[in-house]
């Protein structure tokens, strides 16, 4: 979610608004990488999506770091949202 | 034909030492782009020469950035480069670190300037892309 969510809010996607189309009609398909696939819950990543339909893909990659007493972990993901628009 | 924006971009950069506003600038810009792949320039055929590109860089002390060194590090577009008086961060991001009236060593202050900072308040510091319709 944080990493999607860093890929988002670093633009102001207004191309939609500019060719006269609702923002609603963006289809976003996302990829995330993580080591754990199964651990992601897709919906709460959808959840993060402000408008447009989206998917979600998650395969294995990027990195989990383990502390110096191995209970636990920094976990790195990575996110690409790619946005597409029905164009007449 | 009228220019409609279609991203706005936005980044940070700093430098830790020798207060250079326009590698900050630089490095902003960087972070701003590159988070991005336009690919609807290709998708709706637009031709890169009329697309336009104004840059906005907020820091504490506009004069301090070279526009025209800022405008190399896009590489496309009609683009302008402004500076612009950027938000304050609390006292001790303001002021010259070098300035040890105020008890702070060059060394340890980290912060000289930001381009194009995220606040979602703030209309602008950011690279604003725009094509033709």
């Amino acid at each position: 979610m944080r990493a999607l969510g860093d890929a988002l809010w670093h633009n102001s996607l207004t191309v939609a608004n500019a060719l006269g189309m609702p923002t609603d009609s963006m289809r976003i398909a996302v990829t995330i990488g993580v080591p754990r696939p199964e651990q992601v819950d897709k919906g709460k990543v959808l959840a993060v999506l402000p408008h447009g339909t989206g998917t979600v893909k998650v395969v294995e990659g990027e990195l989990e770091i383990p502390t110096d007493t191995g209970t636990d972990s920094t976990l790195i993901a990575h996110a690409a949202a790619m946005v597409r628009l029905d164009l007449p | 034909m009228p220019a409609k924006r279609v991203i706005l971009e936005m980044g940070t950069g700093y430098v830790l030492h020798g207060g250079d506003y326009t590698k900050a600038a630089i490095r902003a810009v960087e972070d701003a782009i590159h988070h991005s792949s336009l690919t609807m320039i290709r998708t709706l055929e637009v031709d890169t020469k009329t697309m336009r590109v104004d840059v906005t860089i907020g820091v504490q002390q506009p004069e301090r950035v070279d526009a025209v060194v800022v405008k190399t590090a896009l590489p496309v577009g009609q683009v302008s480069v402004k500076a612009a008086k950027g938000e304050h961060y609390g006292e001790q991001q303001l002021g010259d670190p070098h300035d040890d009236v105020h008890g702070r060593s060059s060394g340890i202050d980290p912060w000289r300037g930001r381009g194009a900072f995220l606040h979602p308040a703030v209309p602008y510091r950011f690279i604003a892309i725009s094509i033709n319709d």
